[in-house]
């Protein structure tokens, strides 16, 4: 239904009424912006970026053809400037080694992952999480936070579902060497 | 994986950053501004395009009148003597022309100031 009013807007946009795009704007801009802002954590870059984005899909939106939900392909977008522009800045990420995280067992990571009424624990959560790769942050912002599908979140990173699950199953277990490795530090 | 109830409060609670007021009015200002230069941009390349398929077409109808029918072209206004009389008879003809055309232009410029506030 939403996808039929999204096409029925874009093909009267396309037609000259530009000012509904602003329906588009009023209803994406914010969740756009905190994905963007989970990426790139300056502000005035997330916003510049958020801008951006609007920018490409108003003058690429004659390529939307329909295959995939409006939002999947605004997000997609996002995804893409936002990645961009962390490559430009160059920024390097800790290097965590893989035999310990495949060596982990399954119910110490759900263990940590769940125990949400330790506020110690959930502040080495939140730096484990600013340590992580920039594509394993928006995987886990819009796994966890946009609450989208796998199906979804892999057509907004161009990778297959399984490809998704892998990553997110790899992702927990680097969070939880990270909280370990901040916990080793603090004794 | 999706009951990593933990991971799922930091992530929700942390720092959205909204957007700062007047955002989408901004960006929108912005958007129709892009969309008057997309316009505009279609314009100048339809009207680059018609002209050069205009005169491919008189350049391709001229020569195929000229080197594969062998047609003769004379122009007769080359045959024309200008002597004071008909000098000072253009002369006006180009004043009025000249006029008509100032005219027209002042009436299209005053026509797009009266229409501006509408787009």
């Amino acid at each position: 239904m939403e996808q039929q009013k999204d096409m029925e807007y874009i093909k009267r946009i396309l037609d000259g009424e530009t000012v509904l795009f602003s329906s588009f704007l009023q209803r994406y801009a914010r969740p756009i912006h905190s994905m963007i802002i989970r990426i790139v954590p300056c502000r005035e870059d997330a916003e510049e970026l958020t801008q951006d984005t609007f920018m490409k899909a108003f003058r690429k939106l004659e390529t939307y053809k329909g295959d995939c939900n409006f939002s999947t392909w605004l997000y997609r977008i996002a995804y893409n400037t936002a990645i961009s522009a962390t490559r430009k800045k160059k920024i390097t990420f800790p290097v965590l080694d893989e035999s310990i995280i495949n060596s982990l067992p399954d119910e110490a990571v759900n263990e940590l992952l769940n125990k949400d009424e330790d506020e110690e624990l959930m502040q080495k959560l939140e730096q484990a999480v600013e340590l992580l790769d920039v594509e394993s942050r928006a995987l886990i912002t819009l796994y966890y936070t946009e609450e989208k599908p796998i199906i979804e979140v892999a057509s907004i990173l161009q990778l297959t579902p399984e490809n998704v699950k892998v990553k997110l199953y790899r992702v927990r277990r680097k969070i939880y060497t990270l909280v370990k490795s901040k916990e080793n530090e603090s004794r | 994986m999706n009951q990593d109830k933990a991971l799922k409060r930091i992530l929700q609670t942390r720092d959205k950053g909204d957007l700062p007021y007047g955002f989408e009015i901004g960006l929108m200002n912005k958007v129709t501004l892009e969309a008057k230069r997309k316009k505009r941009r279609f314009f100048v390349l339809t009207l680059g395009l018609v002209s050069l398929v205009s005169v491919a077409m008189i350049a391709g109808t001229i020569l195929l009148l000229k080197f594969y029918l062998s047609v003769q072209f004379s122009l007769p206004v080359l045959h024309i003597r200008f002597s004071t009389e008909t000098g000072s008879m253009f002369g006006f003809f180009f004043y009025i022309a000249f006029l008509a055309l100032v005219l027209l232009g002042l009436d299209t410029y005053f026509r797009s100031l009266r229409h501006k506030p509408k787009d």
